[in-house]
């Protein structure tokens, strides 16, 4: 009586958790399909979709020299001994006229000897180094007395981690994707782009794994989300800010400023406007004990910022319906490593026993796990696959998988900690090591290539040339299909346990032994 | 054109005008902590600013400036401050000009003088 009590208890908590993230999996598992259907549609009939200017390029005519707003790039630096010099460099580069560089320092080593070097004086652009004593507020607390020193004239503020190369377009790729969005109803205090890790993608398995993540993230999800029109988050780098919305609303000094700033633009009204076209390439974290740190990092401050605003987002009037789900969905987003583990362990004990609920077939816990267990990685193939590197970084995925139940139970205390702690923990940065395996500066997308090539009047975008052909593999349909397959099977193995008793493929069996003897 | 430098609530601000370039901030030693990691400090193009020097430290900083040809000039803190923000000489130029008529000594002539 005991054991069957605990097994049927294993099995109710392992179906309510496996359920609960069934729901992310098929967000994940709806996001890849928009992301692989937008890049179906044909060029023309885009320019008729209202989502068209997700994929919109900016002219080389569109801002002229007298037309230029005053930018100011901020660059936030602590200990960027490898990589200070590169994007600074990068920085100096760039193809505008108004900009400043402003580098928010909290150094503590040799780096400040290559902030002081003369060669940075030159006055065009004009570079200022701000130096702090101490660490306070961590990054948001080096870009907020950053904020103090901006050119008076400042109408964008763009931020780059210290890790990143900026190609020498961005900021005219920025500003068009404000002036796109100058008439919508909602005001855009924020563009994000990709944050294309890719510089060390082949260093090891490691920045392979995250290479594959961050391609789900940022061709996928986020481009869903785009479609959709829900939040989106504002994420540490490469993204201009409008600078009135910035000074209103300032940094504060969470280990994730980012997200929760975010939070505040849209609890103050604001949105934010994501695009894949403004892609910025970085270095990847090249160890575990790297990765685990920022991912304890995000997940404690996440998950704080949430218990911090999550009565004022909800009851919110300025935000939309798509957004506050959306937020809803991301709230408890970190949580769910937590959860996938009691739901795995619930899972093992429920079948240890063998206890379960009447309609719970053999095969729907395991077409649940499938399906979860699949669900990110399978944005991670689509977003590699839509940028062309499938052949070259598929096996990025199997790096993820192995990589995301590696930190799993280090993301879930993190989360936990930040759901219950009162005030945060500190901010272990990641050290950016300068190697470089693959420089890259262009665009990274395979499915708008002739979309691309229509576009290509301005010499800036002659970059695009290194973009190759695709091969003509039914791989977009098989990438389809198995999706839609993974999205079904849980579904369908409930209904048919619920309604039968018997699991679908016992059913599918008797239904083809029915064909097959008449 | 000119080089100047200025100790204005506690900072040191030294700046150049015109065409002339900052001075390299290795000349100051370690010792004096002014563009160390232990002290906050701004630099631009065309002012570099430590924010409150020691007395001691700001007294050796101010020879070694001397010793580069910068002139010591009294400038209100705003100016400075928004010199660092934009680089607009204009302002400056005027403070500077007018603070360099009342340096210059006046002469009074008796009377009876031809």
């Amino acid at each position: 009586m005991h054991q069957y009590q605990i097994g049927l208890t294993a099995s109710y908590i392992a179906l309510t958790l496996g359920g609960f993230y069934f729901i992310y999996a098929i967000k994940y598992y709806i996001s890849s399909l928009l992301a692989l259907g937008l890049f179906s549609i044909d060029p023309e009939k885009l320019q008729s979709k209202p989502f068209h200017r997700i994929l919109s390029l900016q002219n080389q005519d569109e801002i002229t020299i007298g037309d230029e707003p005053w930018v100011s790039i901020h660059l936030p630096f602590f200990n960027e001994l490898n990589v200070a010099r590169r994007i600074l460099e990068a920085c100096m580069d760039i193809n505008y006229t108004n900009y400043e560089v402003l580098v928010a320092d909290d150094s503590q080593d040799t780096t400040i000897k290559i902030l002081h070097e003369r060669g940075w004086r030159h006055g065009s652009p004009i570079i200022k180094f701000v130096h702090r004593k101490d660490r306070s507020g961590y990054k948001g607390g080096a870009l907020q007395q950053a904020m103090k020193y901006i050119h008076p004239l400042t109408q964008f503020i763009v931020v780059f981690d210290a890790d990143f190369v900026p190609p020498t377009n961005i900021i005219r790729q920025f500003i068009h994707q404000f002036r796109l969005h100058e008439q919508d109803k909602k005001p855009v205090a924020a563009v994000q782009g990709y944050q294309l890790h890719y510089l060390n993608r082949n260093e090891n398995w490691i920045t392979k794994g995250v290479r594959a993540e961050f391609s789900g993230s940022y061709m996928v999800e986020r481009l869903a989300e785009e479609i959709l029109g829900a939040m989106k988050m504002v994420s540490g780098s490469v993204f201009m800010f409008k600078a009135s919305v910035l000074r209103e609303l300032g940094w504060n000094h969470s280990i994730t400023e980012d997200w929760d700033l975010t939070i505040r633009l849209y609890i103050e009204g604001f949105k934010v406007v994501y695009t894949p076209m403004i892609q910025a390439p970085a270095e990847i974290p090249t160890t575990v004990r790297r990765i685990i740190r920022q991912r304890m990092r995000w997940a404690e401050g996440h998950t704080f910022a949430v218990r911090k605003y999550f009565l004022s987002a909800i009851r919110s009037g300025k935000l939309t319906l798509a957004e506050k789900l959306e937020f809803l969905y991301f709230a408890p987003y970190y949580l769910q490593s937590f959860i996938f583990i009691i739901g795995s362990v619930a899972w093992i004990i429920a079948q240890h026993y063998k206890r379960h609920p009447t309609f719970w077939t053999p095969t729907l816990g395991w077409s649940l796990v499938f399906s979860n267990f699949l669900a990110i990685p399978m944005m991670g193939l689509t977003g590699i696959f839509l940028e062309g590197d499938l052949a070259e970084d598929f096996n990025g995925v199997f790096s993820f998988i192995a990589l995301s139940y590696f930190i799993m139970p280090y993301q879930a205390y993190a989360a936990l900690k930040g759901l219950v702690e009162a005030e945060e923990g500190f901010w272990f940065r990641t050290l950016k090591t300068g190697h470089i395996t693959d420089y890259f500066l262009g665009l990274k997308l395979r499915g708008i290539i002739e979309w691309i090539k229509k576009l290509r009047k301005s010499r800036e975008l002659d970059a695009l040339d290194t973009i190759r052909v695709p091969v003509k593999l039914p791989i977009r349909r098989l990438l389809f299909f198995s999706i839609v397959f993974l999205v079904i099977w849980p579904v369908l193995e409930f209904v048919s346990g619920a309604s039968t008793g018997s699991s679908l493929v016992n059913n599918l069996g008797y239904m083809l032994r029915g064909v097959v003897n008449g | 054109m000119g080089r100047h430098y200025s100790v204005s609530e506690g900072n040191l601000y030294i700046f150049t005008t015109g065409r002339d370039r900052l001075l390299d901030l290795g000349v100051f030693p370690a010792e004096l902590n002014l563009f160390e990691a232990d002290s906050a400090w701004r630099i631009s193009p065309w002012i570099a600013v430590v924010e409150n020097v020691l007395q001691k430290a700001a007294e050796m900083a101010q020879i070694i400036l001397q010793l580069n040809d910068y002139e010591k000039i009294s400038i209100p803190t705003k100016i400075m401050e928004h010199y660092f923000l934009d680089g607009d000489e204009y302002s400056l130029l005027e403070t500077i000009q007018q603070a360099s008529v009342e340096a210059t000594p006046v002469i009074n002539l008796p009377d009876d003088a031809p």
